[in-house]
């Protein structure tokens, strides 16, 4: 039953784009739009449910059905704990952006269809177990995004656009790479079982295409593993790395942030970047374990690069939209830090900042687009004031961006803080090999020091836009309307309450990360 | 309920108190609560006071005195012995003492700014914050572990934000409150770097009190394990400790990121008020007493320098400012001087003692400053007071009693004094036995108590000073004096209470309280970190074995006086000694607060900002020109591909034709169509063909 | 035996032949009359029905030790070919005359490329 529903789930967005494609107005597309999305949160919360009650760490829900016999593809989908909150995170969200685009007048049916479209991508994408359904539903995202971003979007769109496609393509091309050459590697030996693509099996018994069974599959050919193994690592990291995405392979992310129309950007940064952390954990690392505790002083460096990279170019810009995006290359670069020095903390911790960062930056992606939608600018300089204009949503934005900030209380913080610890903890239990503990205390040290950097972006753009007084041009300003202090008003309570309950995450997430940590040779 | 039960009950009611009255006045619309918010949360703090006083007495009674422990997992580790990182409650009979002192003094302040804040826009809101900032002070009071203590750390950073820029309007709080949160970020950053390498060592075991069986057990066995003993510590627990008290460092505003602290006046000053005594520069010192038994050898001596130059620096800025507040705010700063320089020194219960016993006075001399900005409207430069003292008598008298209070005063030549004689004294000797205790150091060891003891004597001119320009004298602005009047019961009734409690704080059980807490005391455990052991007298507030406090009854007298007497009438003779050769270079110095700001303004912050634009102009034009090039130089690639298809891959196909067609029309011009022609050719052909046969034939063998 | 100089052999013959054909080539050359070619064609064939006969007479019956026809054969073939092709040659050069009332070949060039 709950398998059903979980196909239901990841098609009920695909139904729904089809029928805002066949509704006569632009006012009906909304509503189906409105209610398919939340027909997918209902599935997924009913999902939550049930998962909560099993609390076992294996797939559970899985489906199974012959796909394309010719390469072993099977249409195999599932959940854990692993995918999960990144599930209820997208569908929650999902419904939100909706609302955020309400306003959306240009060609409102193909948005939406688009955008649901969208929806079903990223569901695809959390839900699918095997290798080659993630990856067609990884491409099935990138696509809707394209138009989305360059039909709707600002003064550079197609640009923009086309930037976003190519790179993530690239991207893509490198996970298929890896993917053909699992396939032709391994080929004899898998071909029996028949489970070449599958990422996580449900059944703990058999072989699955992880760690011990990738090596496997190389018939202990300890050469020919190692050497496929540090190739494979390093395309499929950066594969998502760019998706997360990881300095320096950043830049399309500015330019389609600010691009971008509100919502999808919401989307991007909420539910689009954490595909790429997700993937890191459920495919990169789990998969070659080995390249990874090889490389990971490499992988930490470029972590902590971008962690201040990030924030130092978020503190130079003038535009707006273009600080949040670049405090999101910040915050993702904890997830990639606390991936790559692989303690269980660290791994807890870049997955509760995904979770963290896919409330916040929403957050604050939304609350710099309802400014956007009356002043048609972002010129943080031409601000100030705007705390004593709408005190209300002055209030709503020192959550969203404080938030962002990783202040205790608000979601930010317990991820930040934990991607922290677990690096420090990387020196004592040496899970990363004998690397000497200078080295990681100078990387934990360097991220710490960003804990500086962002309070200081923060602050200084908290005090151009939102201190000081009312500036004339103001009084044009259409009031806030009770659509927009709902989107406030919801994402700055989840950023609330996951700030102060994170067992609400870790909970579903608990069994599943002990399994991988497992597959990764870690205690814990 | 069973009195153990019954004082964490109370302890958390009024930890969640001011939560509560913040959350309703928050929530609540203009509408709905405006001028009520003030007495909302004034008389919810007055209960959450009324809690911490009864959980005080009970403790006092209290048979067992080990510390009452709750534990709530907040984040689960899963990988270490713990298994969570805890949230919860800690009480002991140092918890007790100050959440006594934290909500008395905030009740207080709450109370006092019903008349401050009267006629505020945002009137309602500034409750809401204040109380939100107590609910954050209180949580560091009542932490149980390092976590929560940095949660709540956190939090106090945030609503002291709001709170100093709470007239956002303004540029100057603007500036200040960010000033201020970011310079805090600073020492968190320390703090959490700490955090982390505790973490890494004891993973989730980083429960408080340090000592109880808490963190302090486990990092012995860390530290064994390694191969090291108590007593010569792994480098990794120094920089642990130095690290956490980075954090101290930040919020406590010690030297050297102290320069937010003068700037946080830009807030109202009952923010000043609660901000400077009972809050968040306690918070630092509160930390690191939390944290004393891990701090080794080496991190006290960091910690006693660090003291020992805010201490000093301070002072000297407090002799030259002009600005009420500013005096207050530079003299808060020495003050905080003294207590991490005791800490630093092993003087742990009278450094504590003195951060209630400053609490005190220090929230009334601030009350007091406010009371007279109030009156003088807003003007808060006192070379415009003068002789303020006949329209605020009630005032003036607070002031007198807290200026003598900070100045420890004493009976000459006997032991009897007001509270800050006897934690100040304490303090002092602690810092003469660290300083005997320090020979390693050489003559540079006795900087350690001779930096305080005179630093004590100009602490009491330069409030001599304060007070004589605001109170005595004549008054040098008319028009200021005139509208000068005595504010109304709500102000200046916290102003006597605080004034009353300056005075008597010594007899209360304070002291008592905070040695039964002192680590060293509770067993060898920790006799290690004490190079100031066998400093026995300082234990006694009765005893003074040093004959520096005996004449310090006398110099007190002196510096009060020569204080009174040189600014009395106003500015004139610290004019022309300011005008001295030599004098105002250094006068120039300590006015622009020994160019801090300056060096922190170009160095730390122009090159982050001009680090910032060169990293940002790196990502667009070199990071991202990367990008833009890399596709440039497709397209140019697809250009070229593009003319070589159309040149020379297609050209090769219509080179074929053209050669077809360009062959043809030379063959065609045989075709003459001429029946002759054709048979010239056959037959000319055939000659040729068959010649060629006949000499193949006839030249091949 | 006879002289020999009156010893004719087959080099008289071709040398004849030779000659023959070198006339018919340099009338077929030369003359734009449709019949004069024709006559010339008429001298090439006839050298070829004489080559024939004294291939005949001296190569093929000397190689083969025996009486031999078939140069004589293939010469009668050539007459009889000759007669058809001077009739069918006619032919066209009566149509050649009634399209062109002329027998000058070098105005028929409607073939050329």
């Amino acid at each position: 039953m709950e398998a059903s529903l979980l196909n239901w789930m990841i098609f009920t967005p695909t139904i729904g784009a089809l029928l805002c494609l066949i509704v006569p107005g632009k006012q009906q597309a909304r509503w189906v739009a409105l209610i398919s999305s939340i027909v997918t949160f209902l599935f997924s919360v009913e999902l939550v449910i049930a998962y909560y009650g099993l609390s076992a760490g294996g797939v559970q829900f899985e489906t199974a059905v012959p796909w394309i016999a010719g390469i072993n593809a099977f249409y195999r989908t599932g959940v854990d704990g692993l995918s999960m909150p990144l599930v209820l995170l997208s569908t929650a969200l999902s419904i939100l952006i909706v609302l955020a685009s309400w306003r959306i007048e240009k060609a409102t049916k193909a948005f939406m269809a688009l955008y649901l479209l969208l929806l079903t991508g990223m569901l695809g994408v959390f839900l699918s177990l095997d290798m080659f359904l993630f990856y067609v539903f990884f491409e099935i995202s990138l696509l809707p995004m394209y138009f989305l971003i360059g039909i709707w979007g600002g003064p550079r769109k197609e640009y923009a656009a086309i930037k976003f496609f190519l790179f993530t393509l690239a991207g893509s091309i490198c996970l298929l790479i890896v993917m053909l050459g699992l396939f032709f590697l391994t080929g004899k030996a898998v071909g029996a079982s028949g489970n070449t693509w599958v990422m996580v099996s449900s059944d703990p018994g058999t072989l699955t295409l992880q760690s011990e069974a990738v090596r496997a599959l190389f018939a202990m050919d300890d050469g020919a593993y190692w050497g496929f193994a540090q190739w494979a690592f390093w395309l499929t990291l950066i594969a998502f790395a760019i998706k997360l995405p990881m300095a320096p392979l950043h830049t399309w992310l500015p330019d389609a942030h600010v691009e971008a129309p509100t919502p999808i950007s919401m989307i991007l940064a909420g539910v689009l970047l954490k595909m790429g952390g997700y993937a890191l954990m459920r495919i990169t690392y789990p998969f070659f374990p080995d390249a990874a505790r090889y490389f990971w002083v490499a992988v930490a460096v470029l972590a902590v690069f971008g962690i201040l990279y990030g924030a130092m170019c978020a503190m130079a810009q003038t535009d707006w939209k273009k600080l949040v995006a670049y405090s999101s290359v910040s915050h993702m670069g904890y997830v990639t830090l606390g991936i790559a020095v692989m303690t269980r903390t660290g791994f807890d911790g870049a997955y509760y900042q995904m979770i963290g960062h896919g409330i916040s930056s929403a957050m604050m992606f939304f609350l710099v687009g309802v400014v956007y939608e009356r002043a048609h600018h972002r010129d943080l300089d031409r601000f100030g004031g705007l705390w004593l204009k709408w005190p209300g949503y002055g209030g709503w934005s020192l959550i969203g961006f404080f938030a962002g900030m990783g202040l205790p209380g608000l979601c930010g913080f317990i991820g930040e803080i934990m991607v922290l610890l677990g690096t420090f903890e990387a020196a004592a239990i040496g899970n990363v090999g004998a690397t000497s503990q200078a080295t990681v205390y100078t990387l934990g040290i360097l991220a710490a020091s960003a804990v500086v950097l962002t309070a200081g972006y923060i602050l200084w753009m908290f005090q151009r836009v939102y201190m000081g007084n009312e500036k004339p041009e103001y009084g044009e300003f259409a009031a806030l309307t009770g659509r927009e202090y709902f989107i406030m008003g919801t994402l700055g309570i989840a950023a609330l309450v996951f700030g102060i309950l994170p067992i609400l995450v870790f909970n579903l997430t608990d069994p599943t990360f002990t399994s991988i940590m497992a597959i990764l040779g870690i205690g814990g | 309920m069973e009195p153990r039960q019954l004082i964490e009950t109370l302890a958390v009611a009024a930890l969640f108190a001011p939560l509560f009255s913040a959350a309703c006045i928050i929530l609540a619309t203009r509408r709905v609560m405006f001028k009520s918010a003030g007495v909302l949360a004034t008389g919810v703090m007055a209960g959450g006071f009324v809690c911490s006083v009864v959980a005080l007495v009970t403790w006092l009674g209290l048979d067992d005195t080990s510390p009452i422990v709750t534990n709530i997992g907040w984040i689960p580790i899963p990988g270490s012995e713990a298994g969570w990182l805890y949230l919860g409650v800690l009480i002991d009979s140092l918890t007790v003492a100050i959440l006594a002192m934290v909500t008395g003094i905030s009740m207080l302040v709450h109370l006092y700014s019903i008349g401050y804040m009267d006629g505020d826009p945002r009137y309602n809101r500034f409750f809401g914050y204040l109380s939100l900032f107590t609910f954050s002070m209180l949580g560091i009071v009542l932490a149980n572990s390092l976590l929560m203590l940095f949660v709540f750390w956190e939090l106090v950073g945030l609503t002291s934000y709001l709170l100093i820029g709470f007239w956002f309007e303004k540029r100057g709080p603007q500036l200040a409150c960010k000033k201020a949160f970011v310079m805090n970020r600073i020492g968190d950053m320390g703090f959490l770097v700490g955090f982390g390498i505790l973490f890494a060592k004891l993973g989730g075991n980083i429960l408080l009190p340090a000592v109880h069986g808490g963190m302090f057990d486990a990092i012995r066995a860390a530290v064994e394990a390694e191969g090291y003993s108590m007593a010569n510590p792994p480098m990794w627990l120094t920089m642990a400790g130095i690290g956490v008290f980075f954090g101290a460092i930040g919020k406590s505003a010690q030297f050297p990121l102290h320069t937010w602290l003068p700037d946080a006046m830009e807030g109202p000053t009952p923010v000043s008020s609660i901000v400077h005594s009972a809050t968040m520069v306690a918070a630092g010192v509160y930390l690191t007493a939390r944290i004393y038994p891990i701090l080794t050898p080496g991190a006290h001596l960091f910690i006693a320098t660090i003291g020992l130059i805010t201490l000093v620096m301070a002072a000297c800025m407090a002799l030259v400012m002009t600005d009420i507040k500013r005096v207050l705010a530079y003299s808060t700063l020495s003050q905080l001087g003294y207590m991490v320089l005791g800490l630093g020194a092993g003087a742990y219960s009278f450094a504590l003692f003195h951060l209630i016993t400053h609490a005190f006075f220090k929230c009334c001399l601030f009350q007091c400053s406010g009371s007279v900005i109030h009156a003088a409207h807003h003007q808060q430069d006192m070379r415009y007071y003068g002789g303020l003292g006949r329209k605020m008598p009630i005032t003036m008298i607070c002031y007198g009693i807290c200026t003598l209070a900070i100045a420890g005063a004493s009976l000459p030549f006997t032991s009897i004094g007001i509270s800050g004689f006897y934690s100040k004294d304490g303090i002092i000797a602690g810092t003469v036995n660290y300083g005997v205790a320090m020979q390693s150091l050489g003559s540079w060891g006795n900087l350690f108590w001779i930096g305080p003891t005179v630093v004590a004597y100009i602490t009491v001119f330069y409030m001599a000073r304060s007070f004589a320009l605001t109170f005595l004298g004549e008054p040098r602005d008319k028009h200021l004096h005139e509208h000068a009047h005595e504010v109304p019961w709500t102000m200046t009734l916290p102003q006597v209470c605080l004034a009353i409690m300056a005075v008597i704080a010594a007899t209360l059980p304070f002291l008592k309280l905070i040695e039964v807490s002192e680590p060293a005391i509770g067993g060898e455990a920790v006799a290690w970190m004490q190079p100031t052991e066998a400093l026995g007298d300082a234990h006694n507030p009765g005893m003074h074995a040093t004959h520096a406090y005996l004449l310090h009854g006398l110099g007190w007298i002196i510096m009060l006086v020569l204080g009174v007497v040189m600014y009395r009438p106003g500015m004139k003779y610290a004019e022309k000694i300011a005008a001295i050769p030599g004098i105002n270079l250094l006068y120039h110095w300590a006015h622009n607060k020994f160019f801090f700001d300056e060096l922190y303004d170009t160095i730390a912050v122009g090159v982050c900002k001009l680090a910032a634009t060169i990293i940002a102009l790196i990502d667009k034009y070199l990071v991202d020109g990367m990008v833009n090039l890399a596709g440039w130089v497709t397209r140019q690639l697809a250009d070229a591909v593009g003319l070589f298809d159309q040149r020379v891959v297609d050209g090769a196909v219509n080179g074929a034709a053209a050669m077809a067609t360009s062959g043809g029309q030379i063959l065609r011009s045989t075709q003459t169509g001429r029946v002759r022609a054709y048979v010239l050719f056959l037959f000319a052909s055939a000659t040729v063909v068959t010649l060629v046969v006949v000499t193949v034939v006839l030249v091949s063998p | 035996m006879t002289h020999p100089a009156l010893d004719i052999g087959l080099t008289h013959y071709l040398l004849v032949t030779t000659t023959l054909v070198a006339a018919g080539i340099a009338t077929i050359l030369t003359k734009r009359n449709a019949i004069g070619i024709l006559i010339g064609v008429e001298l090439v064939l006839n050298a070829a029905a004489i080559n024939l006969v004294a291939y005949n007479h001296f190569a093929w019956s000397a190689g083969k030790g025996g009486p031999a026809i078939e140069g004589v054969m293939f010469t009668a073939f050539i007459i009889v070919l000759a007669a058809a092709e001077a009739a069918v040659a006619l032919a066209i050069v009566l149509n050649y005359y009634n399209n062109f009332s002329s027998v000058d070949v070098d105005q028929a060039d409607s073939l050329s490329g």
